[in-house]
């Protein structure tokens, strides 16, 4: 990976720190959020690799990880981060990066009858806020 | 005591002994549950950016009907719990969203209303104490394991319902009622939420369900109790899955809190729907004592 000052100072960081409200430079990579997360088996990034990608400004690596789609939103790194950062906020200003493009992450039609049929509603209206434009 | 009760989506639909046995508890409690009028979704997912006012919007007019109605909001809902008292919260100390909201909705915000789970309202206003006192039928001999899951925890310093770590007022709810507590070291981890439903990662999300529902019956449990309609469904419902999955998975009951409330302060026994589980918690219950054996048609067995 080649990181250029150009990349550090990109408005990318900027954009996010305001979605998000959270400071990325607070984090000082202890690990604890990655520790903790119940999906972690599913990334590909671990969440403090987000930060420290967040850092160098590498937003298409990023935006191209499975990661941020497999949070689920539980805010356990958020009860356990030393420095106070809401690593949840910062998923959903990721994703809604890409959501506000305009394209969706899932397909309500996908999901099979059974599912339709006993889900409770709020874990349907909850996917669609979180997956979809 | 009266209390503004909003129900949300799923209490009157799959989550109705969460609901029904709540309201006739309270009423045996003293506790008079007024329904919201005209209320509408809350939402489901607080929004986590802070340019989403819209997403603000329907939580926010739930409450600003509350503040009409009394000062105390309840939910038995861990997602409506969420989304309401982190409204609120944005409501009362961010000056710039309640104007922008305020206008939207052409409402006035007086900042007099607080959000409160039930579980909340039974520790500050009856007391564990006074509970323990109203028990009919103590529902001793019943080992059952308290999980609490994301929703009505995090983040704590907004919530403030109990330590998010190490929470104890599912525990002491359980004593009161006589219960055997079963503490374990899942109690508070995700249940996999609405990952559930992403195809990519539902297998790690079933994972999530066999490590706590593994957990609670390494640790004695005969049944787990919980207060949110989307970890039951994860963890009732999709044992059927997890049992596929996981060779080694025994089945566990998962009952709603407010079903052993229910037991406990003998409500109505027309309001329990069993069938509604995926597991059966009847012969647990008979086998416990605490229904009867001829009442109701036992499904067969998983």
């Amino acid at each position: 990976m080649k990181i250029s000052a150009e990349d550090v100072k990109n408005d990318f960081i900027k954009e996010i720190e305001e979605l998000s409200g959270q400071k990325v430079l607070k984090c000082y990579q202890c690990g604890k959020c990655s520790a903790g997360c119940p999906m972690v088996d599913a990334m590909d990034l671990l969440p403090n690799q987000i930060i420290r990608l967040l850092q160098l400004g590498q937003k298409d690596e990023i935006l191209k990880s499975k990661t941020i789609w497999i949070c689920a939103s539980c805010f356990t790194c958020e009860a356990r981060c030393p420095k106070g950062i809401d690593l949840s906020k910062l998923m959903e200003a990721l994703r809604v990066v890409l959501l506000r493009k305009g394209k969706d992450f899932i397909e309500v039609s996908k999901l099979s009858e059974e599912e339709l049929e006993e889900a409770p509603q709020q874990l349907l209206v909850c996917s669609s806020r979180k997956y979809t434009a | 005591m009266r209390v503004t009760y909003y129900p949300g989506c799923t209490l009157y639909t799959k989550a109705k002994n969460l609901g029904e046995l709540a309201k006739a508890s309270a009423k045996i409690l003293g506790i008079e549950m007024k329904e919201l009028e005209n209320w509408t979704c809350c939402q489901a997912a607080f929004p986590l950016v802070s340019d989403n006012i819209m997403g603000l919007v329907s939580p926010s007019r739930i409450i600003i009907n509350a503040e009409k109605e009394g000062d105390k909001l309840t939910t038995l809902c861990s997602f409506c719990y969420n989304v309401l008292k982190r409204t609120n919260n944005v409501l009362k100390n961010d000056v710039e969203k309640r104007t922008k909201i305020c206008e939207f909705l052409e409402e006035d915000y007086k900042g007099n209303i607080e959000v409160l789970h039930f579980l909340e309202i039974i520790r500050n206003d009856i007391g564990f104490e006074r509970l323990k006192k109203k028990v009919k039928k103590s529902l001793e001999g019943l080992n059952v394991a308290p999980y609490y899951g994301c929703q009505i925890l995090r983040p704590a310093s907004v919530l403030k319902l109990d330590d998010p770590e190490n929470p104890r007022i599912l525990h002491d709810f359980l004593a009161s009622l006589g219960c055997e507590v079963v503490d374990f070291p899942f109690k508070v981890e995700c249940c996999g939420s609405y990952q559930i439903l992403n195809e990519e990662v539902k297998d790690v999300a079933l994972g999530c369900s066999y490590n706590i529902l593994n957990s609670a019956i390494k640790n004695g449990a005969d049944a787990i109790a919980l207060t949110c309609p989307v970890c039951y469904f994860n963890l009732d419902k999709k044992q059927k899955e997890i049992a596929q999955k996981f060779g080694d998975f025994k089945h566990i009951p998962i009952l709603y809190f407010t079903e052993l409330l229910g037991l406990a302060l003998k409500v109505d026994k027309k309001l329990f729907d069993f069938e509604k589980h995926f597991i059966d918690p009847r012969p647990l219950l008979i086998e416990k004592g605490l229904i009867e054996n001829n009442v109701v048609k036992r499904k067969e067995e998983v």
